[in-house]
């Protein structure tokens, strides 16, 4: 703590703690915060991110008029569409973003141009490409610093370098994640309002309630000393040492506390917020330091209806980055199998994923491409929906001399499950 | 330096703190030879961000 | 297990047993959801101005737009004419600018000199020149050293850093945003119940007494004349059941027994200074009034729709 000044550049909250169920949204190290703490700054954090852009000399002619360059932002005219127009809002006449501006999805913040070369380097009327930095993420910014940077001594091909710094303050949600010193983290379970946290006759209130289920199998001894040591620290206004290895004796911190008319133990009496009642049990409480986490819901949020497929296999892309789908996977599958929810399982793993409409002849049992074998020289070809992967193994397999033969049951029953 | 048009851009050298005004075709760099440059932040009393205070 | 006393119940009482424009202390007699009721409404639903919008005109101060803001919006605004505002829900689209909803308040600073120039609720001044004990304005701070009026502090500005925000204070309630909350404490607690079985307290030798006395962290015990224990303070005991616990380690565990008395509640309520503390709990019960009454009126009405 000394060591680096820990004590003056704090990067966290001393908490008021209730190690206490609450609710059954305090399992699995969940925590329960209280709402009013959350209003008056508890856990709030600034996210900062960079971008950075580079005008460049262009490779294949070097002359300064090919040179990428940033303009002033396009002025407002009778036919330009306010949608255009809108995207440029925080472009300042240099046409780099101000300072302050709110940026939202699909903004532009630096309105970079790029000449293209012709052919014919005699041309004097050159074309300029857009190519602006557009603001891709989902919820708002504020940009916080602008940099402008000279490169034309690096020896690099780059002439102006822009970064610009973002910033997002974001107060905590469900899902976020907290941690003490001692690894016992958790994410936020629910958050109650103040009127609902239980309190004590001195009017003291949680910030956060812990379960204390995270004590026995951790065996987090430190913590239920920083806490009791945190409580006496708090009340004489005194540094206090919570370590096992020299640090304050227990048991004088209980006389203490006893002697400022609290539990020797650290416990208190509370009162629950909801019915008024006193609560059958002690309740330990006290002070403890909570840190927040870079983990964070807003970062990590994701959700899709329809969106960009796999150019080989026709299914949904993977990941949030790439606003992919979420994966039924085998055990998933193993999951619809075993209930028996056999539509269920039609919907997740064909019409939403790569429903595929191929034609199949009944006597060679061959993908045609029409109504018609020239093959088998018959119209017996009919019509069948099958995943784009299974008619891609089908091609695969035909490749290396294996030949899948398709045999087609006439069935009354395939009527049924046939959308169209 | 203190510049008193409002319309331009200003920014700041990150090494000897003063305001430096640039033109657009204006090599990026201060009088002292810096040429590293911060955007000042303007004023903007006709449509300023609105924050809820919460 | 909670169980209603219809007949202990009918009375409600209440005494007052602290009171200054900070604090409010009562006795409450009476039944316990009432007590909670009163106590829910006065953090939750006491309505209050505070700054909710802020427009960053102008900000070079160290603090971002977003902190400023919400430090803005803890500053307690003095709201004993909140009444007559309504909320901007309320209001029709019309009349959202309108002084009936809002109090707009200017923050503009500019630091020429070298010393840091602390920026405090002081600085704030509100633009339609209300004045008067009635005004809604920001809370005036002492400092508890030479009780010079200090003002709450919001930043501090650099050489040649400014500040210049608008803030649109609206009304509303704790519920919302703890901003809108007017207590800094609203606590009850039960009073305590001792007793003491009077053959065991005979056995007793004078220096057990005495250690049973002296264990009680509050003093809730004392010596009558007799030199017998007796309970001085019954409202210091804070059920921390050191006592029980001396009693215990004189092989006496039944000698003092300890319960919550019903019927009887001791409020502590202690403003932010946005009302007075009598004020806090006054308007608390007319929106409880209002929130039964409300319910009686609705029943009314179904009953007479039954009828025809």
């Amino acid at each position: 703590m000394e060591a680096v000044n820990q004590h003056r550049l704090p990067a966290g909250h001393n908490a008021q703690v209730a190690v206490m169920s609450y609710s059954c949204y305090d399992i699995e190290d969940a925590l329960i915060m209280n709402k009013s703490s959350l209003d008056r700054g508890f856990g709030r954090t600034a996210v900062y991110k960079k971008s950075v852009t580079e005008c460049e000399i262009n490779q294949r002619n070097k002359e300064s008029r090919f040179n990428e360059r940033i303009d002033e932002p396009p002025t407002k005219t009778h036919n330009t569409k306010k949608k255009f127009i809108k995207k440029y809002h925080a472009l300042d006449s240099d046409g780099i973003t101000k300072v302050g501006a709110q940026l939202h999805h699909g903004d532009i913040y630096v309105n970079k141009k790029t000449p293209q070369v012709p052919d014919n380097p005699q041309i004097e009327n050159i074309q300029i490409a857009d190519t602006p930095s557009v603001f891709k993420e989902k919820w708002p910014y504020t940009v916080d610093r602008v940099l402008i940077i000279n490169n034309t001594n690096d020896g690099t091909e780059k002439i102006k370098t822009v970064k610009t710094i973002f910033r997002q303050i974001r107060r905590p949600e469900f899902g976020d994640k907290f941690s003490s010193r001692h690894g016992q983290k958790g994410v936020v379970g629910l958050i109650v309002n103040q009127e609902d946290m239980p309190f004590n006759e001195r009017g003291w209130c949680p910030d956060l309630i812990m379960n204390p289920h995270g004590y026995p199998s951790r065996m987090t001894i430190a913590k239920l000393m920083e806490l009791l040591c945190g409580k006496l620290g708090a009340l004489e206004g005194k540094f206090k040492y919570g370590t096992a290895f020299g640090g304050e004796n227990v048991l004088q911190v209980g006389e203490e506390l006893l002697k400022r008319g609290f539990h020797y133990q650290g416990k208190d009496c509370l009162i629950s917020g909801i019915t008024g009642e006193y609560m059958e049990c002690y309740v330990y409480q006290g002070p403890i330091f909570y840190q927040r986490l870079k983990h964070m819901v807003i970062d990590k949020i994701h959700a899709r209806a329809k969106g960009p497929m796999e150019k080989l296999t026709r299914q949904p892309v993977e990941g949030r980055a790439k606003d992919g789908g979420q994966r039924i996977g085998e055990m998933e599958r193993d999951c619809f199998l075993a209930y028996g929810a056999s539509n269920l399982l039609i919907e997740r793993l064909l019409i939403s994923s790569d429903p595929f409409n191929v034609y199949v002849c009944e006597i060679c049992g061959m993908f045609k491409s029409d109504s018609v074998c020239r093959g088998c020289n018959t119209d017996k070809v009919y019509q069948i929906r099958l995943p784009y992967c299974c008619k891609l193994l089908f091609q695969e397999l035909l490749a290396m001399n294996i030949k899948p033969k398709l045999q087609l049951v006439p069935s009354h029953e395939r009527q049924e499950y046939t959308m169209n | 330096m203190d510049i008193q048009d409002a319309s331009r851009v200003v920014y700041i050298c990150g090494k000897c703190g003063k305001d430096v005004q640039l033109e657009a075709k204006d090599i990026v760099r201060c009088q002292c030879g810096y040429r590293i440059l911060y955007k000042k932040r303007k004023a903007d009393p006709k449509n300023p961000p609105q924050y809820e205070a919460i | 297990m909670y169980k209603y006393n219809f007949e202990q119940n009918t009375q409600h009482r209440i005494e007052i047993l602290e009171l200054n424009d900070e604090k409010c202390k009562f006795s409450f007699e009476g039944d316990l959801s009432i007590a909670n009721a009163i106590r829910r409404v006065m953090i939750a639903e006491v309505p209050v101005m505070a700054i909710h919008f802020v427009d960053i005109i102008e900000n070079t101060s160290p603090l971002s737009d977003e902190f400023l803001a919400q430090r803005l919006g803890l500053i307690p605004l003095v709201s004993s004419a909140a009444d007559s505002k309504m909320y901007d829900w309320e209001a029709d689209a019309d009349s959202i600018d309108d002084q009936k909803t809002k109090v707009v308040f200017t923050l503009r600073q500019k630091n020429l000199n070298d010393a840091p120039l602390e920026i405090t609720s002081q600085h704030l001044e509100p633009e339609f020149g209300q004045v008067g004990e009635m005004a809604i304005r920001p809370v005036r701070m002492f400092s508890p050293i030479n009780g010079k009026e200090v003002g709450i502090p919001i930043t501090r500005l650099g050489k040649n850093q400014s500040v210049h925000v608008r803030c649109h204070a609206l009304k509303g309630f704790g519920k919302m945003h703890a901003k809108w909350s007017p207590i800094n404490i609203a606590t009850f607690r039960h009073e305590a119940e001792i007793n003491m079985d009077q053959t065991q307290l005979q056995s007793l030798s004078l220096s057990e007494k005495n250690a049973i006395r002296n264990s009680c962290p509050m003093n809730v015990f004392a010596m009558d004349a007799n030199q017998d224990l007796i309970v001085n303070a019954i409202e210091k005991c804070v059920f921390c059941e050191e006592c029980i616990r001396s009693a215990e380690s004189m092989k006496k565990p039944r000698l003092i027994k300890m319960q919550h008395k019903k019927n009887k509640y001791i409020f502590t309520v202690e403003s932010a200074g946005q009302l007075k503390a009598a004020e806090i709990v006054q308007k608390a019960l007319i929106v409880l009034r209002k929130k039964v009454d409300e319910i009686s009126q609705d029943l009314n009405f179904a009953q007479q729709q039954q009828q025809i």
